[in-house]
């Protein structure tokens, strides 16, 4: 129910509004002096207030500029009684901050407009207001949870770059740990492409004693420091030579003892793939066996054979399951004998997993194509790199990539 | 029904033509039809305005104009709201004559306002409206 105020002097006017609002449903106090109006407005705080203009003591409008600048009592929508005619004082009302006018003698039908509209006004301006308040605590919340948010960005900005700092540092010693490029009768480059997150590839190729070279490259299953890890301890394992009783001339061997020692439940569920093989340079005869790993290519220039420019293509590869997966998994050996100006690739499955995507064409195969096209023009491995970078749409490898070249010249010295 | 009412109020027992002396039609209006209350608000115009008729006189006595014209226009609004019009058109020449300093007209004009008081208050009294003359 709205509360209306009534303020007059005279006994008649104020008994007879007090009469027709009532009978609006309106619940009317009244006052019959200025002072008494304001008291009685501050502590019931109408939605309307008719005030007369000519009042002893406060006028009416001083009335209104008190109760206009109250900041509580600013929206109560204010009437000035006032004379017919009267419009050089309306001016002065209004610039006060009167709301309306009613004119004597009062009609009661114009009465119930003027004070409908005005506490229809009212209405609107109390909503108005409770609306801009409520805007203003949503964006009081916004505001503060916007700076949780930045915040949380900072946090999550300093982790990153914390965590980024520390994959390179792993990066640079799984690097640090890798060999040198070989040269001499049996030449060898090697590329490594770490991934952002790095993914478990290394690689290694010493000499065994001055003929057998060993030659090897693994990927462990998954991607990060856990990858990483445990594929810098076969690297060191296999480089102290610190598997008991096994002959490191004899691949299948080295791959059966490795599965012995990495199953998968002691290795956090990682398992990893591997080519393995050991290289007699007196007989240039090659013993090689793999384990759930792609195979290494032989690639032969056969056009002194056929006179034309054909590139003979061997895919070196033995049956077995991938290292840690299945105890008792059985490896076998497999022979090759490598022809003068042959060349072999060793590399992980990063090199041709983002070659997949390529119509028509599984990754692998496509890789072999790219090779056999690059050995004919004798290009070196960094451009071979490249090459198969730009055939990649995201320009940057999902997984580590890896990559030896071996090559055989009888006529090379060597170093 | 306005015009029913003014009929059954019409008295000729009184000195002054009632009919005339107040604008029916808007106190029925103000009143909102309701008989008791238009005569309940004819007793408190009475009641309110009297002591306002002596005062004046008072202030004519010490030549205080503004008080008078004050007094005045205190009286016509009062008039105005229950269509007292005759009451209402002596206040507002009331109001006039105490801005010219007018004693003699302010002086007759208060005696005839105190009439038309004193008519009011025997048209109550004759429908059974006690009205006291003080404050």
């Amino acid at each position: 129910m709205f509360r209306v105020l009534v303020i007059d002097d005279d006994a008649p006017t104020r008994a007879l509004l007090n009469r027709a609002l009532q009978n609006q449903g309106y619940e009317v106090a009244t006052a019959n002096n200025g002072e008494d109006g304001i008291a009685l407005a501050m502590q019931s705080r109408p939605a309307l207030i008719i005030c007369d203009w000519m009042m002893p003591g406060l006028d009416g409008l001083e009335v209104c500029r008190r109760i206009k600048s109250h900041p509580e009592l600013s929206t109560t929508f204010f009437i000035l009684l006032t004379f017919r005619g009267e419009t050089e004082d309306r001016i002065k009302g209004l610039d006060t901050g009167a709301d309306d006018f009613l004119s004597k003698p009062i009609q009661i039908s114009e009465l119930r407009a003027r004070v409908r509209a005005g506490l229809r006004l009212h209405q609107l301006t109390q909503d108005l207001q409770s609306q801009n308040e409520a805007l203003e605590t949503l964006t009081q919340n916004l505001r503060s949870k916007n700076e949780v948010l930045k915040d949380l960005t900072k946090t999550l900005q300093s982790q990153k770059e914390l965590l980024e700092a520390e994959f390179a540092e792993a990066t640079d010693y799984v690097r640090s740990l890798l060999p040198g490029p070989l040269k001499g009768r049996v030449k060898i480059n090697a590329r490594f492409v770490p991934s952002s997150e790095l993914g478990g590839d290394c690689f290694d190729y010493y000499w065994l004693d001055p003929d057998y070279l060993a030659i090897y490259l693994l990927d462990v299953s998954g991607h990060g420091l856990g990858a990483a890890l445990p594929s810098v301890f076969v690297l060191n394992l296999l480089r102290s030579q610190s598997l008991p009783g096994i002959n490191f001339y004899q691949p299948s061997q080295v791959l059966r003892a490795l599965n012995e020692t990495f199953q998968m439940t002691q290795q956090n569920q990682r398992y990893f793939t591997i080519w393995y093989g050991v290289y007699n340079r007196e007989t240039h005869r090659l013993v090689y066996a793999s384990a759930g790993h792609p195979p290494a290519i032989l690639l032969t220039d056969s056009s002194e054979l056929t006179h034309q420019e054909t590139t003979d293509i061997k895919r070196l590869r033995t049956p077995g399951m991938p290292i840690g997966m299945l105890p008792n998994t059985k490896y076998v050996d497999a022979y090759c004998t490598l022809p003068d100006q042959s060349t072999l690739y060793v590399f992980s499955d990063g090199i041709y997993e983002t070659l997949e995507s390529e119509a028509g064409s599984w990754g692998l195969e496509h890789l072999i194509e790219i090779l056999k096209s690059q050995h004919q023009r004798n290009i070196d491995l960094d451009q071979l790199v490249s090459t198969i970078q730009s055939l990649n749409v995201n320009q940057s490898f999902n997984d580590d990539v890896s990559l030896l070249q071996i090559s055989f010249d009888v006529n090379a010295t060597d170093s | 029904m306005a015009a029913d009412w003014q009929n059954r109020i019409y008295t000729d027992r009184l000195p002054i033509d009632m009919n005339t002396f107040i604008d029916w039609n808007y106190l029925h209006q103000v009143a909102q039809g309701d008989e008791a209350f238009a005569l309940e608000l004819l007793a408190l115009f009475v009641e309110d305005n009297q002591p306002y008729v002596d005062r004046a006189k008072q202030a004519v006595n010490e030549q205080d104009f503004a008080r008078v014209a004050q007094t005045a226009h205190k009286i016509k609004g009062s008039s105005a709201n229950i269509g007292a019009a005759t009451i209402q058109s002596l206040a507002e020449d009331l109001e006039q004559q105490a801005l010219n300093e007018q004693s003699e007209e302010i002086m007759s004009l208060l005696s005839q306002l105190e009439d038309f008081m004193r008519s009011i208050q025997s048209f109550l009294g004759v429908e059974g409206i006690p009205v006291s003359s003080s404050d």
